[in-house]
């Protein structure tokens, strides 16, 4: 993929439409009506971790030092009115195909997008892990928000300033283990001032799970894990119903990038008690707050494009960020009895955990970004900390590299 | 990425590579067998419930523990055992990693609970650890303990040493290796059961690289016992054994009439296998010992005919006479009165009132009381037995 990056001449950034066969950015190709576009992605990751080591010089169940993290390949075409997104990932371990949704435009207040695809809910989520402003998701996206799942979707902007998706899917996640059964998701957005826009976001969905059949005992609850990759919460059993509900708020403003989400979950566990009792809802909420500024004065888009890119004598593009988020997990029945970290508890012992994310990207080309991230983690009970007795902090230092098909 | 290291003085390694290292838990105070534990368990009454009932799951539970009124709170507790596995009075597993990241008792991460639903005399396998050791094979510490849960007596337990990378580093000095815990599924007695390594990590489970569990070692052992000549075979099986000290593990077993080890009367069963880290070679280790001394008239060459690896290893005449010698061995420095009886009126008197008030035994108190006098008659008279047969 860096071969055929490298091939395209610098001549050919600006794709000429209507003139046949025009090479683009990246690798597109075009022709009256007709519009083919390779897309595509490649991340490596290095990370150090520090002061999880316990007195006894055991270090807890970390992510690898290195990993190959995302090797992402896509096709996008468009003929008219439909539109088609192919993504696969090469590397990944569970599942290669990550997109692939076909598009109806009806008319702009009126897409139909059906296929498999993410789920409308968390903006965090819903953007390209080539173009998220930290190396790792926050602990709500990456732990509460669902996965990609077969279904349709309506979509559009049927008023100024105000866009919706909203779909029916066969789930809330296609390869995880924790997936619901029909899931119906949404999410709205209001942009009310220029560069400001509110968002609301949902899903609802049923998990079924049987307690007393012991050939599935695969628990189904939230799984909550730190950048660090140090598990923060046991994945529990749960059946019912399942529902997220979220906000949040971005504001753009020339170089500056400003954004708060909130997320919650709750779970049914019906059925789910040691003795296939019903136990309290298993309730997780998490929130993210984080500002961005691209100290070489690119306007702040979802795209970031060197204003001078090194190939052109400049110093490329750089942005700083900073982020703090937070996670709990508790259930929402009256605090008595044995408090357990069991998967099967009544009372759930809460826990949670909040992590300061200080980022740096420099996009020299277009195509090349390099991030380093120093993340510091704490959590809020002691005993099930990495180092048992010590909330905090732990840091890790993540560094990427990233080549992309813009 | 910081990490400690920890240096060790020539002198201790060198103590440990001649296994000379002391027993380091069976010195801890959780394994001093001079004294009546108490393991208080505090946990969900609906959890506890579910665990006695569906005793046959491995379903774990979190639970506030103390021992000796040392608390560790938040470890995993399930129900554990083979054919010992009983809702009322539960074996129990107890795993203090569980939940709480390296958590550790006394250097352990995991506790046996031992239910002693098979030994009616509570004596068998404390009696037997220590002839294992003072025939210098390395094998767990052991002690009494009540245990209540949710502070209801649930009965006199054995509390034993699990086997894992802290045993095996204290006792074997090396811990990087695969250490895999046999699982009794079949009669089974060392046959070559092909290549596919799936057929021999059924019963051969990976204690340790679970992840990646690596059996070509062990294929090669097993099927090199099978397929060697008897001409030669000691020496063939030196690539992967102490044979020497095989023979007395063996010894051992026979020495104190065990019905249900190494050569069990269905097969083999209850041992651990170690393979040291970046080599070729097994060691043993005894595990679940509470079907020895069923008498005191017992074969000193009960069933050795019937393993493979076994009745190679004794057709030749020298490793044959090696075995009897520490069958004689064991016999005069354990396997006697002067050395047992001791022992078993000190564990006697540690725990007697505590099992007789223990009513989730499924034993009588007079089971209880014939079975500790048959088992004087036993250690009374199995020195003899085994003079009579190797004058």
């Amino acid at each position: 993929m860096a071969g055929l990056l490298v091939a395209l001449p610098a001549a050919a950034q600006q794709p000429e439409q209507g003139k046949g066969w025009v090479f683009g950015p990246g690798a597109r190709v075009a022709r009256p009506g007709l519009q083919f576009r390779l897309t595509g992605y490649v991340q490596e990751d290095l990370r150090s971790f520090h002061d999880y080591e316990s007195p006894n010089g055991e270090l807890p169940a970390l992510s690898t030092d290195t990993e190959l993290r995302r090797l992402r390949s896509g096709l996008e075409v468009e003929w008219g009115r439909l539109s088609l997104d192919f993504n696969y990932d090469f590397h990944d371990s569970v599942e290669h195909l990550k997109d692939l949704t076909l598009e109806i435009k009806i008319v702009k207040g009126l897409h139909i997008v059906g296929g498999d695809m993410k789920l409308p809910v968390s903006p965090e989520w819903l953007t390209s892990a080539a173009k998220i402003d930290f190396i790792e998701r926050s602990l709500l996206a990456s732990a509460l928000a669902p996965g990609r799942d077969w279904g349709v979707e309506l979509t559009g902007e049927p008023f100024k300033h105000f866009n919706y998706q909203v779909g029916v899917f066969a789930g809330d996640d296609r390869t995880g283990q924790a997936r619901a059964d029909t899931t119906v998701a949404g999410r709205l957005e209001y942009s009310f001032l220029k560069g400001l826009a509110l968002g609301v976001n949902g899903s609802q969905g049923q998990v079924h799970a049987d307690a007393q059949d012991v050939s599935n005992s695969l628990a189904h609850g939230a799984s909550v894990h730190a950048p660090s990759g140090f598990r923060i919460y046991e994945r529990h059993f749960v059946s019912g119903t399942r529902r997220r509900l979220g906000t949040d708020l971005q504001y753009r403003y020339k170089s500056l990038g400003l954004g708060g989400e909130y997320l919650q979950m709750t779970s049914e566990r019906n059925g789910q008690g040691s003795v296939f009792d019903d136990l309290p809802r298993e309730v997780a909420r998490g929130w993210s707050a984080s500002a961005t500024w691209l100290v070489t004065g690119e306007r702040k888009t979802r795209t970031i494009k060197a204003n001078h890119p090194i190939n052109h004598g400049g110093i490329g593009a750089v942005e700083l960020g900073v982020r703090y988020d937070a996670l709990k997990v508790d259930d929402d029945g009256p605090d008595s009895g044995f408090e357990g970290a069991g998967n099967r508890a009544r009372n759930i012992r809460p826990v949670g955990g909040q992590t300061w994310t200080a980022g740096l990207s420099w996009w020299p080309i277009v195509f090349l970004r390099f991030s380093g991230n120093a993340i510091w983690e704490r959590y809020d009970d002691p005993l099930l900390a990495p180092v048992p007795g010590q909330k905090g902090g732990y840091t890790t230092l993540l560094a990427r590299l990233q080549f992309v098909i813009p | 990425m910081r990490r400690t290291r920890s240096f060790m003085s020539p002198a201790l390694l060198f103590a440990l590579t001649l296994g000379l290292a002391p027993a380091a838990r069976a010195a801890d105070p959780i394994f001093n067998i001079g004294v009546l534990h108490e393991f208080r368990i505090v946990m969900d009454p609906k959890d506890w419930s579910s665990l006695t009932r569906d005793f046959l799951s491995n379903q774990y539970y979190a639970a506030n523990i103390s021992v000796d009124g040392e608390v560790l709170q938040q470890v995993g507790i399930r129900s554990r055992g083979k054919g010992s596995r009983s809702g009322t009075k539960p074996g129990l597993l107890v795993d203090t990693n569980k939940y709480v990241t390296n958590q550790e008792f006394h250097g352990l991460k995991k506790l046996v609970l031992d239910n002693v639903t098979q030994d009616n005399t509570f004596l068998h396998e404390p009696l037997a650890y220590p002839v294992f050791e003072a025939m210098g094979i390395a094998s767990p510490a052991l002690s009494y303990t009540r245990v209540t849960v949710n502070d209801e007596y649930w009965g006199v337990y054995w509390l034993i040493e699990n086997i894992d990378k802290n045993f095996l580093s204290a006792r074997l000095g090396d811990k990087e290796g695969n250490l895999f815990k046999y699982e009794y599924i079949e009669d089974y007695r060392f046959q070559d059961k092909g290549s596919d390594p799936r057929a021999y990590l059924a019963i051969f489970q990976p204690e340790t690289h679970e992840d990646k569990p690596d059996a070509t070692a062990l294929i090669q052992f097993i099927q090199a016992a099978n397929n060697a000549p008897e001409t030669g075979f000691a020496a063939a099986m030196g690539q992967y054994l102490d044979v020497d000290k095989f023979l007395t593990y063996i010894a051992v077993e026979n020495a104190i009439a065990g019905q249900d080890g190494f050569l069990g009367l269905q097969g083999m069963n209850n041992f651990y296998l170690y393979q040291f880290t970046g080599q070729t070679k097994f060691v043993f280790i005894p595990w679940d010992q509470d079907t020895s001394f069923v008498s005191a008239s017992w074969p000193v060459l009960q069933r050795v005919d019937t393993n493979v690896l076994v009745r190679k290893l004794l057709a030749d005449p020298a490793k044959k006479q090696f075995y009897l010698d520490q069958i004689k061995a064991a016999a005069a420095r354990a396997v006697n009165s002067a050395f047992l009886m001791p022992k078993l009126e000190a564990n006697y008197s540690v725990m007697r009132n505590a099992v007789l008030s223990d009513t989730k035994k499924p034993f009588t108190n007079d089971q209880f009381e014939t079975g500790v006098q048959g088992m004087r008659g036993v250690v009374g008279a199995r020195q003899a037995d085994i003079q009579s047969q190797i004058p």
